[in-house]
């Protein structure tokens, strides 16, 4: 299943949407649309589901073309061949979980619908509901009825509409482990919808990063998670250093920065951002995991940043604790609990923040 | 009590109220749907006979339908008969009187199924026809009812209209409110007090149904937001 996908929309605010994309044709996995709220990612969704028109543009799905503005073409949701899980779930109250699940199943003779409907209550864990109506569900079994109403009639695509974000944390996570099984054991092609870093994480193959109505970037989540290209990209993705910066010079590769009142290095990196010109405005990134914290008297390594400071802040957030340092600039550091009590790190202790030139990735400034 | 006259109205009323069901559900989908920028005048036009004097509607239905209207001659040529004073004109009279009766209680009901319920639908791979008659429908049968019983009551009691392009024809266009008249004109002081009773009780079950419906939709609300 190839897509592709090139559109522009204009909001009755004044606001645009314009997007343009492709997936291959032997494409299979989920492609995570993450962004900021308001940044068209549902809107993007309504679109190639047919529910909402689009201003110009095209919309291709392997060899079918399901909107086209030049040709004034634009196929009703009926015939894209898709799923949609709505963020809602919105089963249908009046219809029993069978009759719901079996709802787009209508074109099948009776007994194959049968057995597809009994393939999903048993796949989904369904079983003794099959007479029940969706108000007499709870509410994770909902969820998997929604599911299995969405993937029973096998749609080549399936779109996700942050189809988690009504849920509580050990039910997302669990939902979660059964979309991405779903959708890749059945070797389907997903979209899904989301503005959560962890759902992005935890399922996409793909990553594109959106924000208000512009693709800012997409690759794998490793690439755009480690590696943003952009900074307001960084501040999307929730990386917790993104300072502006200056560069001082740069020699065999290696970039000196200034950061506030601090200095580090950068190592050149190969991309078309990394080659930065003498005394020019930019960004730095790090995660916090990068950063290694030290007491005690300097000792030798590779890393080429060695940055003294004074602890500001320790914060938990579960099993890490997030360290905030003063060394010329606010700098963040994600470590154990463990690794704190061995420090004895409290607020006001002098600390040394070391970070590997590699870590570190220049930004062009926007 | 005049039984013709009471099996008249009902007979009118039952003809009128499928007849509006009919015309009424895809103008009440329209209406709970379209986003067309002049749907308020239709709406307007729809609402009419609730405010408008009987008299005034009843006026211009018989022009309608005069013999010197294009509508009245055209029916005249194709049936051989005229249509007012007769009871194909007291039906076509009801269905214009009673026309915003069925349409708001169906329009509401239409416009309170979930947008995403049809979408669904939609995406789930079945026709606009098909998602109306699945769930569209089944999720507004309560507006149905209410809309079948508040047009049936409030043809049973209409006057003005009737007078207007049935005038009183024993059998044929004197309904059970004309005869109430007639009783009064009469004298006939026992004789109005019942059908004035029968239509009073009649009123009142048939609202009273009508709340208890609503009432177990209201029942329902609460059931699905405690789930």
């Amino acid at each position: 299943m190839g897509l592709t996908v090139d559109l522009k929309y204009l909001f009755e605010g004044g606001n645009s949407l314009e997007v343009g994309f492709a997936l291959p044709s032997d494409y299979s996995g989920i492609t995570v649309l993450f962004g900021p709220s308001g940044s068209g990612k549902s809107t993007l969704l309504h679109f190639l589901a047919g529910i909402k028109k689009p201003d110009s543009g095209i919309i291709r799905c392997g060899r079918q073309t399901w909107f086209d503005s030049s040709q004034k073409e634009n196929w009703p949701p009926q015939n894209r061949s898709l799923g949609l899980l709505f963020q809602e779930y919105p089963l249908f109250p009046h219809l029993t979980i069978s009759a719901n699940i079996g709802y787009g199943l209508n074109r099948l003779p009776l007994p194959e619908k049968r057995d597809r409907i009994r393939f999903w209550i048993d796949h989904l864990h369904l079983q003794r509901k099959e007479d029940r109506y969706p108000n007499a569900l709870s509410g994770g079994e909902r969820q998997r009825v929604a599911l299995a109403q969405t993937m029973a009639p096998q749609p080549d695509l399936v779109l996700l509409d942050e189809p988690f974000s009504a849920l509580d944390r050990p039910m997302r996570s669990d939902m979660r482990g059964v979309v991405k099984r779903t959708i890749c054991d059945t070797g389907k092609a997903g979209i899904l919808v989301t503005h959560d870093l962890a759902d992005a994480l935890a399922l996409g193959d793909h990553i594109i990063i959106l924000s208000e109505g512009k693709i800012l970037q997409e690759g794998s989540p490793l690439e755009i998670f480690s590696r943003p290209a952009l900074s307001s990209v960084a501040k999307i993705v929730g990386v917790e250093n993104l300072h502006p910066a200056r560069t001082i010079e740069t020699i065999d590769g290696m970039t000196a920065l200034a950061v506030g009142k601090g200095k580090l290095f950068a190592v050149g990196l190969v991309d078309q951002f990394a080659v930065v010109a003498p005394k020019q405005e930019c960004f730095i990134s790090f995660r916090a995991e990068e950063v290694i914290l030290e007491r005690g008297k300097p000792r030798q390594s590779s890393a080429r940043n060695h940055l003294s400071g004074t602890v500001q802040e320790i914060v938990s957030t579960g099993a890490q604790i997030r360290v905030i340092i003063d060394c010329g600039f606010s700098l963040a550091a994600s470590i154990t609990k463990q690794a704190a009590e061995d420090l004895s790190l409290r607020p006001g202790a002098e600390i040394t923040a070391v970070i590997k030139a590699s870590a570190i990735q220049i930004l062009p400034s926007e | 009590m005049n039984w013709d006259a009471f099996w008249l109205s009902m007979k009118l009323a039952s003809i009128t109220s499928i007849i509006l069901l009919c015309i009424g559900l895809p103008l009440a989908y329209w209406i709970a749907r379209s986003s067309w920028r002049w749907k308020f005048l239709i709406e307007a036009v729809v609402a009419l006979p609730i405010v408008l004097p009987p008299t005034v509607l009843g006026f211009y239905l018989l022009t309608a339908m005069g013999s010197r209207s294009f509508l009245g001659r055209f029916y005249q040529e194709m049936t051989g008969s005229p249509l007012a004073f007769t009871f194909g004109g007291l039906v076509v009279a009801s269905i214009f009187y009673s026309l915003p009766f069925t349409i708001q209680p169906l329009s509401m009901a239409f416009s309170a199924v979930d947008e995403c319920l049809i979408q669904n639908a939609w995406v789930l791979g079945r026709s606009r026809w098909m998602t109306f008659l699945t769930v569209i429908l089944p999720l507004s049968y309560r507006g149905v009812i209410t809309a079948f019983i508040l047009s049936f009551a409030h043809t049973v009691g209409e006057f003005g209209v009737v007078l207007m392009v049935g005038g009183n024809i024993p059998g044929i266009t004197r309904t059970i409110s004309i005869d109430l008249y007639d009783q009064v004109q009469a004298l006939n002081d026992q004789g109005a007090s019942e059908t004035a009773l029968f239509l009073l009780v009649f009123s009142f079950l048939f609202l009273s149904l009508v709340y208890f419906i609503d009432r177990k939709k209201d029942r329902k609300r609460v059931t699905v937001q405690f789930d």
